[in-house]
């Protein structure tokens, strides 16, 4: 089967720090794959890899069966059609909402910018994240829901075939996290796959085909969101030692 | 139903546009009459005015050009008075050496600079903020201690440029309109750059040059273009400035070459005439010590920023 993205013993130190650690990894073409783990973890350094923002230590990163990592620039990466959004915003803070989402429309496509049709990709953009009205606002004058959809809208204008969402829906309330996971739906059934870190699990549980689990910057397990949550491992990384005996214990007691 | 109101939006738009251009209509009328003025001056202002304007607009234009890159792209470029100084050296050096007329020797300044920039800016720009600052001020220090040692460049003497023009009227003249096209040639390019994609990816890597990357925008290159831009108009205004102020020439007389029609001596004689007339040299010369000011009043403006 062929994949759409693959990762071959991924690894990435800072220094003496191994952040990311020998992970393997690969994500189907139009699924959307979550990436879970406690803080610390190594997932936003993954992905800050996979953009090409940090280089690899180790191991390689394929799309489309082409290895990407170590061999593109970070924005050849962008323009192969992988875009993304950062964990703390960081739109372009003195430009309007327009330019930043034009910003993607101009620079982040494969075949550069026709001035005609940037226009029309910016105006679908920020109507399918719902803040053209805003579109004459500066950055800085928006609250975080509406800055987190500049981000989407300006990853959404490159036009990506993989998209990488790094904690969308952090610090939403309950309403707002609703409209984005929509969004996030809509933006598989428009053929784009996502990659999602997200701490939220009624977020992961609700929207991914399948998760990663990482831990310590190594891989726990890799399987589909029901399977994942009942992993011992996983339960042991987020909850403790203490916990998972308590409830290996108290399985075996209920069990009997 | 959804194309209606993208076409309803549109027609907003482009109304809004139309509004915002004649709302501006004052403002473009005024900045036309001041063009035409400044065009007509020479023909009523007296030497000294037109050496002060000349000044004026060759330092505007200097200013533009740091604007494109510490303005538009966020580097703080506080080192580029290097180009001014390359500029003219290269412009007397190629009118001495390859006897060059003066207006090619001027475009000559500019594109020795542009090289000089990407050959620099390639490794400089790597560093960010106050390192870049730094960075940039140490390569003027070193191209100054580099063009004394040098030979082409004349060590201490400097450089004398040639004669263009024996009538001191004409030749005032010629550098006024000199000033005010480079400054007039400035404020396109930057009108241009803003108006334009350039312009929107120089400020994407003001505001986060990380994310302007992320988005596709291959940033060495927009941001060396930016200094090599920068570095040509700067770079035109060294040998303009350089032509329209010989006062460095006139304290040192060992060459022979017929310079500016006011020597030291006729300068004391007749101090003011000399006001007038010395603005409308003939010749020029350009020292070493011409970078010097730039470079104290550059750091001094460096302290100014750091304690901030």
């Amino acid at each position: 089967m062929e994949y759409l993205m693959q990762g071959f013993g991924v690894s990435i130190s800072f220094g003496g720090v191994q952040a990311v650690k020998d992970v393997d990894f690969e994500v189907r073409d139009g699924e959307i794959f979550g990436i879970i783990g406690p803080n610390g973890a190594g997932k936003t350094t993954l992905l800050n890899g996979i953009s090409g923002l940090v280089p690899l230590s180790g191991g390689e990163i394929h799309f489309r069966g082409k290895r990407i990592s170590g061999v593109k620039k970070p924005h050849q990466i962008t323009r192969l059609g992988i875009g993304r959004t950062f964990q703390v915003t960081r739109p372009f803070e003195g430009l309007t909402v327009r330019e930043n989402v034009a910003v993607g429309a101009v620079f982040g496509r494969p075949r550069g910018g026709r001035k005609a049709d940037v226009h029309e990709v910016v105006e679908a953009a920020m109507r399918f994240v719902g803040n053209a009205d805003k579109r004459d606002a500066l950055v800085p004058d928006l609250p975080v829901a509406q800055r987190k959809r500049v981000e989407l809208a300006r990853a959404l204008a490159i036009e990506p075939k993989l998209l990488l969402l790094d904690e969308v829906m952090a610090g939403l309330n309950q309403k707002e996290i609703e409209v984005v996971m929509d969004m996030v739906r809509r933006i598989r059934e428009r053929g784009t796959t996502v990659i999602l870190i997200e701490h939220i699990m009624k977020v992961v549980m609700g929207l991914c085909d399948r998760i990663m689990v990482l831990n310590y910057g190594e891989r726990l397990c890799c399987d589909e969101p029901d399977v994942v949550c009942r992993n011992d491992d996983v339960i042991c990384a987020y909850l403790g030692q203490r916990f998972t005996q308590k409830r290996r214990n108290g399985g075996a007691t209920s069990g009997a | 139903m959804r194309d209606l109101e993208f076409k309803q939006q549109e027609a907003a738009l482009a109304r809004n546009r139309l509004l915002a251009q004649t709302r501006n209509w004052p403002l473009m009328a005024v900045l036309v009459a001041i063009t035409l003025l400044l065009v007509a001056a020479p023909f009523a202002l007296g030497g000294y005015w037109m050496r002060v304007l000349t000044v004026v607009f060759i330092f505007a234009t200097m200013a533009e050009a740091v604007n494109i890159i510490a303005g538009y792209t966020g580097y703080p470029a506080l080192g580029n008075a290097v180009f001014f100084g390359t500029g003219a050296y290269v412009a007397a050096i190629a009118a001495n050496e390859l006897g060059v007329s003066l207006a090619p020797a001027i475009v000559l300044a500019g594109l020795g600079c542009v090289t000089y920039a990407v050959v620099l800016g390639l490794p400089i720009l790597r560093l960010s903020g106050r390192y870049f600052l730094m960075a940039t001020l140490g390569l003027m220090e070193i191209t100054r201690e580099v063009v004394l040692n040098l030979d082409i460049t004349g060590g201490a003497q400097g450089q004398i440029f040639p004669s263009v023009t024996s009538d001191p009227v004409l030749a005032n003249r010629l550098f006024y309109y000199l000033g005010f096209g480079l400054l007039l040639l400035t404020a396109l390019a930057t009108w241009w750059i803003q108006n334009h994609n350039i312009g929107l990816a120089l400020r994407a890597i003001k505001f986060d040059e990380e994310a302007a990357r992320a988005m596709g925008i291959n940033t060495t290159v927009y941001k060396t273009a930016a200094w090599a831009v920068s570095a040509f108009f700067t770079g035109m205004g060294g040998p303009s400035t350089g032509i329209s102020w010989p006062t460095s020439s006139q304290q040192r007389s060992t060459r022979s070459r017929p310079r500016c029609g006011c020597t030291s001596s006729t300068c004391s004689e007749e101090r003011a005439r000399c006001s007038v007339h010395c603005s409308a040299p003939a010749s020029w010369s350009f020292s070493p010590s011409s970078c010097g000011p730039a470079s104290q009043s550059s750091t001094i403006l460096f302290l100014v920023l750091s304690s901030c």
